[in-house]
């Protein structure tokens, strides 16, 4: 397997503070991979550390086979969480120059702004300025300009961050698009529906620190399934059949981890025990319950279950 | 990244600045503010009445002669004395005008030696009018406008009246304007009366001449000394165009050529002061409209600030060119209307004056305009850069007063310093050039302030590199200093 990205022990510091304390992360090429982490885990200084704007303090990085990654720039796409713009440029000339940077003739990058923003519906605003444009419309010409030069490798800074649900659904659709097309998408997020909907695999980071690496199925078999029963009456007998981390919600329901051993021995347990089961499912934890289960403990050992080098995302 | 890479990159950064800055309503203005504040300057001269300098020369006397003999011989030598000085601005202007022309026939010989019969053919039949036409040097209208026309004094005869000083009083304290000056001959004695102030040394000397002329002509020697002094040769002054040449050592430059070098530097400090602020405000723009982590992302730091100085530079030239052009060319216009001698010509001519001068600007705004971008990019807001820069520009004061303190004695040890000192350099070399040192100690010069400009530049990537992805308040000096691998290995802290 070739990988986008491989990056080990990276870590960062600010005077006193370590904003990264070692990270690792390794991007299937062709791969929709997600970056996930709360607010100041560090997801920003890590991926500013991927693109070389940024000098690890420790660890090393290797971008598109390069250690130098501004040295394959040319191959990279970028849209940084602080979104900026110059306002007094047209939507085409900010397009054209985003790709002029990365190595692309002005020329080209005009016709490909126009294809772009009339693909995109902002046909009608090629030769609007950004000082015009409404926040969502700007960040759809700064993401397009992330990607006007068909880098091989997309890095996306929160480029879910401030827009509404149609955006986001657009959105979506490009950075599926962009992988069609071959391009490897790296995207840092802490919504993780997501991440859940396009990412083949991510890595999650706490407190600057690694926590999770593997397949969103992976990250969320991090916790048990959960067993959700209603039983015909509330009879206090049942109680005694269940596993002592059950938990009864306010419809009555009882919930509790699916045990390792299955869920056999307590169906015959309640059987036995004449416990009327009315309804029993089975829930698998979203990538939300296992974010915020894994998260929730920063100071817990990383929970590398699987090894992701061993997984296919695709 | 190969150096092809870098200069495209660089390139393409410098490209949207120019495009940018010239094509934003905020350059019309910023063009045309000295241009402007020059106009509003005449306004207010022309609203004062333009008589706010008290000695200037009058333009009309009035002359009183009880004897009725000396009136005419003054009144006669002032229009000789006029017609030689129109005559030698023309010569004047015809060299600034066609640099690379030989003198023509009609304004061939020097001014001096012009005698009375050839001053009278060129005061008489509008001779001069019609040299100033046949090679289009131009007209006075503009100088007239602008008030700057050399002083033609008329002197009109009074009929004498009674008390001679009342009325030379009368005649001065008239409807204002009637007289700058009166003439008194009385009694084998000339005099001249003045309101206090008016300079009437221009008076005096025609004065004087006229008088010379009558008492050689009632002598009867006006016409031998004549004929006696048409042999005299013309003692003018061979300049040796050899690029080894250097003046004496310990030989101090007159006041004219100290203000020329004088205001060499103080043109481009004053230039320099006006474009390196531009500079730092687009720096701290930039870093305010979050694009700078796009450019960082990428094309080297290097690249960015090299872009940025390369294209601000541009648009400094641009500037500077358009600012030249009109009051480059008004002052070469004043300088051709001028009598002359008033301004020194540079040693070398204004051709290369003006191209050393350029070159200085270029040296000096790369180094100050690094210094200023490295700084631009600790800064997040312009209350920070105020704060920043303050120093910087007053060690730039300090270093323009230090330098035109040190114009007055070239050879002398301040001056040397002056010269070598990288941030006083391009001033201190920019007045050398008024005063014609070896072309080679230039080239010398201008090489040496690139290299260091090099260097500055090298410092400040680095300063950028380490601020300009920062927030919150600029580093303080201990901090910039404590970060060794900052300045060992260029990194981002």
């Amino acid at each position: 397997m070739t990988y986008a990205i491989e990056a080990h022990g990276l870590a960062k510091r600010f005077g006193d503070k370590m904003a990264v304390g070692g990270v690792d992360l390794t991007v299937p090429a062709g791969s929709i991979f997600g970056f996930l982490g709360q607010n100041g885990a560090g997801k920003t200084t890590t991926l500013r550390m991927l693109l070389g704007i940024l000098t690890p303090d420790a660890g090393y990085v290797t971008v598109l086979g390069d250690d130098y990654p501004l040295s394959v720039a040319h191959r990279i796409g970028y849209l940084p969480e602080e979104r900026g713009l110059y306002p007094s440029m047209t939507a085409r000339e900010t397009i054209a120059f985003m790709g002029a940077l990365r190595g692309m003739p002005l020329k080209a990058g005009r016709e490909r702004a126009e294809e772009l923003l009339s693909a995109h519906g902002l046909g009608d605003e090629i030769h609007s300025k950004i000082r015009t444009f409404s926040k969502g419309m700007a960040q759809k010409v700064q993401l397009l300009g992330s990607f006007v030069h068909s880098p091989d490798l997309i890095v996306l800074d929160e480029p879910f961050s401030g827009l509404d649900p149609v955006n986001q659904a657009a959105l979506e659709s490009i950075i599926i698009g962009e992988r069609a097309r071959g391009a490897t998408i790296l995207f840092s997020t802490h919504i993780m529906s997501h991440a859940e909907r396009l990412c083949d695999g991510l890595v999650l980071i706490a407190g600057g620190r690694t926590r999770f690496s593997g397949s969103v199925a992976q990250a969320r078999a991090v916790l048990p399934a959960q067993v959700v029963m209603r039983t015909v009456d509330p009879l206090e007998n049942a109680i005694g059949h269940l596993p002592a981390t059950f938990a009864r919600d306010a419809n009555g329901l009882y919930r509790f981890p699916l045990p390792d051993e299955g869920l056999d021995a307590t169906l015959k347990r309640l059987v036995a025990a004449n416990v009327g089961i009315s309804e029993l499912t089975t829930e698998r934890p979203t990538l939300h319950d296992a974010f915020v289960a894994m998260v929730g403990d920063p100071e817990a050992d990383d929970i590398n279950l699987r090894s992701s080098e061993q997984e296919t995302y695709r | 990244m190969n150096a092809p890479g870098f200069v495209r990159a660089a390139w393409t950064i410098a490209r949207r600045d120019i495009t940018a800055t010239i094509f934003s309503r905020g350059f019309l203005i910023w063009l045309a503010m000295p241009i402007l504040g020059l106009l509003f300057g005449i306004l207010a001269s022309v609203a004062q009445g333009g008589g706010g300098d008290s000695s200037r020369e009058p333009t009309s006397a009035a002359v009183i002669d009880t004897e009725g003999a000396f009136a005419p011989w003054l009144i006669e030598t002032a229009r000789l004395e006029r017609a030689r000085d129109r005559y030698a601005q023309l010569r004047r202007r015809f060299s600034t005008v066609r640099p690379t022309e030989a003198l023509p026939e009609a304004l061939s010989p020097p001014p001096a030696r012009l005698d009375v019969e050839q001053l009278q053919t060129l005061a008489e039949n509008d001779r001069l009018d019609r040299i100033e036409r046949e090679f289009q040097l131009g007209t006075g209208d503009t100088l007239k406008a602008l008030g700057l026309e050399p002083t033609r004094m008329a002197l009109t005869r009074v009929t004498a009246e009674g008390d001679l000083d009342r009325q030379a009083q009368r005649l001065l304290s008239g409807d204002p304007g009637r007289f700058g000056a009166v003439v008194l001959v009385r009694e084998g004695e000339v005099s001249v009366v003045r309101r206090d102030g008016t300079n009437v040394d221009r008076l005096r000397t025609l004065a004087g001449q006229a008088w010379e002329r009558r008492a050689l002509d009632q002598a009867g020697l006006l016409q031998p000394l004549k004929t006696a002094m048409a042999g005299r040769p013309d003692i003018g002054v061979e300049t040796i165009a050899d690029d080894d040449r250097e003046a004496p050592a310990g030989q101090r430059p007159d006041d004219r050529s100290t203000a020329l070098a004088t205001g060499a530097a103080i043109v481009l400090f004053t230039l320099i002061s006006l474009l390196a602020g531009a500079l730092l405000s687009n720096m701290v723009e930039e870093k305010g409209n979050k694009v700078i982590e796009i450019l960082v992302a990428s094309v080297p730091i290097p690249a960015i600030f090299a872009g940025k100085l390369v294209g601000m530079l541009a648009v400094s030239l641009l500037g500077v060119g358009v600012w030249g052009a009109v009051f480059g060319g008004g002052a070469m216009f004043i300088l051709g209307q001028l009598p002359a001698g008033i301004l020194a010509d540079p040693a070398r001519g204004w051709p290369q004056f003006v191209t050393l001068v350029s070159a200085y600007f270029v040296t000096a705004y790369l180094i100050y305009g690094a210094v200023y971008l490295g700084i631009g990019s600790l800064c997040t807001s312009i209350r920070e850069v105020q704060t920043l820069s303050m120093p910087i520009t007053i060690l730039q004061m300090v270093v323009l007063v230090w330098t035109i303190g040190a114009i007055g004695d070239p050879d002398g040890l301040s001056a040397t310093i002056a010269s070598w000192f990288p941030l006083s350099a391009p001033y201190m070399w920019a007045a050398r050039a008024a005063a014609g040192e070896q072309l080679g100690m230039h080239m010398l010069a201008i090489a040496y302030q690139l290299a260091f400009a090099g260097l500055i530049i090298f410092v400040a990537a680095r300063l950028f590199r380490y601020g300009v992805l920062r927030s919150g308040p600029p580093p303080s000096l201990k901090q910039l200093g404590s970060s060794a691998r900052f300045w060992v290995r260029g990194r981002s802290a």
